[in-house]
This record gives C-alpha cells, structure tokens and sequence, in this order.
C-alpha cells in the first residue's frame, strides 16, 4: 500500500534501533525519527548523562523513545541488547549504525591495539547487530551505516578510523544485495564535518573543522540535524528504490578540488 | 573521594564486572595480561564501566592507556581532582 504525499516520509508505526544513539549525530537521527512517529531504541555504551539528556528531550516532547544501555563489543553486551529487544516485542524496522570510536594518531603511533578496538566497533559490532536483528527485521526493513568522507579520502590522523568506515561501507554494500530479496534495504549516509564532540578528541580539531568550512561551497558545516533528515528520507518510503547507496551530506565539500 | 586505597576498592569491582575476575586478586601490579578479557576490546568495557562508577569522562586515548591497575587509579584521581 503505497503512502500519500503526506505521510511519504512519516515513520509512524515503526520500531528503530539506533546504536551510538545518545551522542552526536545518533542522538538527531534518534530525536528525528521519533519525532517523525517512529518508536526509537537508543543504544549507547558512555556518558550517561548525555543519555538522560535525550531521555529528558524525548520525555517532554512526548517521543516515543528507550534507552538501551549496552557494549556492542562483547557477548554480554549483545545478550543485553537480545533483551532490551524481546521486552519490546514488536518486529524492528530497521537499524541505524551510528556507534563510533577511533584513536586520531599518525601511523607510527598506532598499534595493533587501536586497530583491534575501532574495528571492533564500527565494523564488527554492525555485523553482530545485523546477525542478531536479522530475525526480528520486517519486510521493508532498512539498515543504515553511518560513514565518513575517510571511508574514501584521506584525511590527517584518521587513518584507522578512516579504514574502518571503508570497510564499514564495503559491507554495507553486500548485506544490501543478501537482503534486498528479504525485502530489507541497506544503505550509507556519508557525513561532512559536523561539529559534535567528537571532534575534541581529534588533534588540532578547530582548526580542521575551519578548513572543512573553508572547503565548503555554502560556507558552513551541515549540521547532524540536516544528516538526521537524509537518515529519516533513506528509511521512508520515498526511498524505496534506493539499496546499497551512499547518501553524501556534506554541504557539497566533497565535490570540491 | 581521591584516596588510592578507596578507588582501588571501586576498580576491584569494576574488574568484577568487565572482566568475571575475583576483585581479591586485583591489586595495584594487576597488569591487562593478568587479566583475561582486558584486551584491546575489553579496554572499552573497562573504560566505559569506570565512566559509570566514579561519574567520569575518559577519552578514547585515555582508555586505550590504560596497560595496569596502576594506571587505572591514576587517572582516576587524576579525574576525581579536576571535579573538586
């Protein structure tokens, strides 16, 4: 049953789990989708205090919107997120894979160790989210991987991050050609510069994110709200053409010499 | 709360619960090779568990740090004192 132009983009009626969903841009998509009438689940591992912040955005606006605290790492984490999911019984349409981590060094100061780490999470726990959710997906179904231009272009000290979100991609792209007969469609969003906390862990942070508005054609950054409605178009049924496609929101800085 | 001997107590549980270690056997020479599960992953639920007991914020650098119950505490108090 098709959707009318009004509700072509509403996300009424579906139940999304956000990881990384607490922070950043996990935190707009989370805040867009429940606004847009989905009943979101918020993963996150850190800050708590971010975490009753959302909770407390979403309690006054009367969002429909759950916390689910839980390490995507490791197996414990997963048990407790197979719970969080069976309490909420109802199918889930989709999954946003927003949690992120990363160590910015230059290559001579990184070890095996911040490989093992930021692989763990931005590429393993997606594939351990998609295995663990695979039963519980409805058809129509949406995935979504949230990248980084790193995933394709160079940038200083983002190396394994940078890697990560590649591999990430890669990723996404087969699980969009196993599932599309399932009817579940899997895509990318790779975001520009957004200015969220994240960026106060990077060395020489401002100074980059001055560059990344220099390198933009509009002359400022996109905001995670702007990435969170690319997120909420990819998940409604005015895309539901689109599988395995990278959605690039980023001001227009990628075009760019 | 910055005294050593009062956070060790909170790490011994903390190494509990990220790790299904006896805390009696956690002192400050534990290093992560003592410590099954205290790898490069388990790093992360090491952090993110000391964030919720002691109401911290640790940076990703600063977990990836963290090689010995030593260096635990230390950041800790490090922390603990920046609040007061």
């Amino acid at each position: 049953m098709s959707a009318g132009a009004n509700d072509l983009f509403s996300l009424s009626r579906r139940t999304i789990l956000v990881t990384g969903g607490t922070r950043g841009l996990g935190r707009a998509i989370a805040l867009r989708f429940a606004r847009a009438g989905a009943t979101v689940i918020a993963n996150y591992l850190r800050r708590e205090k971010e975490a009753e912040q959302l909770r407390a955005t979403a309690a006054e606006e009367g969002l429909a919107l759950a916390l689910c605290r839980a390490d995507l790492t490791n197996e414990r984490g997963m048990e407790q997120l197979d719970r969080a999911l069976q309490e909420g019984g109802a199918p889930l349409a989709g999954l946003v894979h927003c949690a992120a981590t990363g160590v910015h060094r230059p290559v001579e100061q990184l070890d095996w160790k911040h490989f093992d780490f930021t692989f763990h999470l931005n590429v393993g726990a997606f594939f351990k989210v998609v295995r663990l959710l695979l039963p519980r997906f409805s058809r129509g179904a949406s995935v979504l991987a949230v990248s980084s231009w790193g995933a394709l272009r160079a940038l200083p000290s983002y190396t394994v991050v940078g890697a990560s979100k590649g591999a990430l991609e890669a990723l996404a792209r087969h699980l969009a050609v196993e599932l599309a007969p399932r009817g579940i469609r899997v895509n990318i969003i790779t975001a520009g510069a957004v200015r969220t906390e994240a960026w106060q862990a990077m060395p020489d942070g401002e100074n980059r994110l001055a560059e990344a508005v220099r390198r933009t054609p509009a002359g400022r950054l996109v905001t995670a709200e702007e990435v969170a409605y690319g997120a909420q178009f990819l998940f409604s049924e005015a895309a539901s053409g689109i599988i395995g496609q990278s959605l690039v929101i980023d001001g227009g800085t990628g075009i760019m010499i | 709360m910055c005294n050593q001997d009062d956070i060790l107590v909170k790490v011994r549980e903390v190494c509990k619960a990220s790790f299904a270690v006896d805390p009696q056997k956690v002192n400050l020479e534990t290093a992560a090779r003592d410590i099954p599960g205290w790898d490069s992953v388990g790093q992360l639920s090491l952090g993110s568990e000391l964030e919720e007991v002691f109401h911290i914020s640790l940076e990703v650098d600063e977990m990836m740090a963290l090689k010995n119950v030593r260096d635990v505490v230390r950041v800790i108090q490090t922390k603990l004192a920046a609040q007061t």
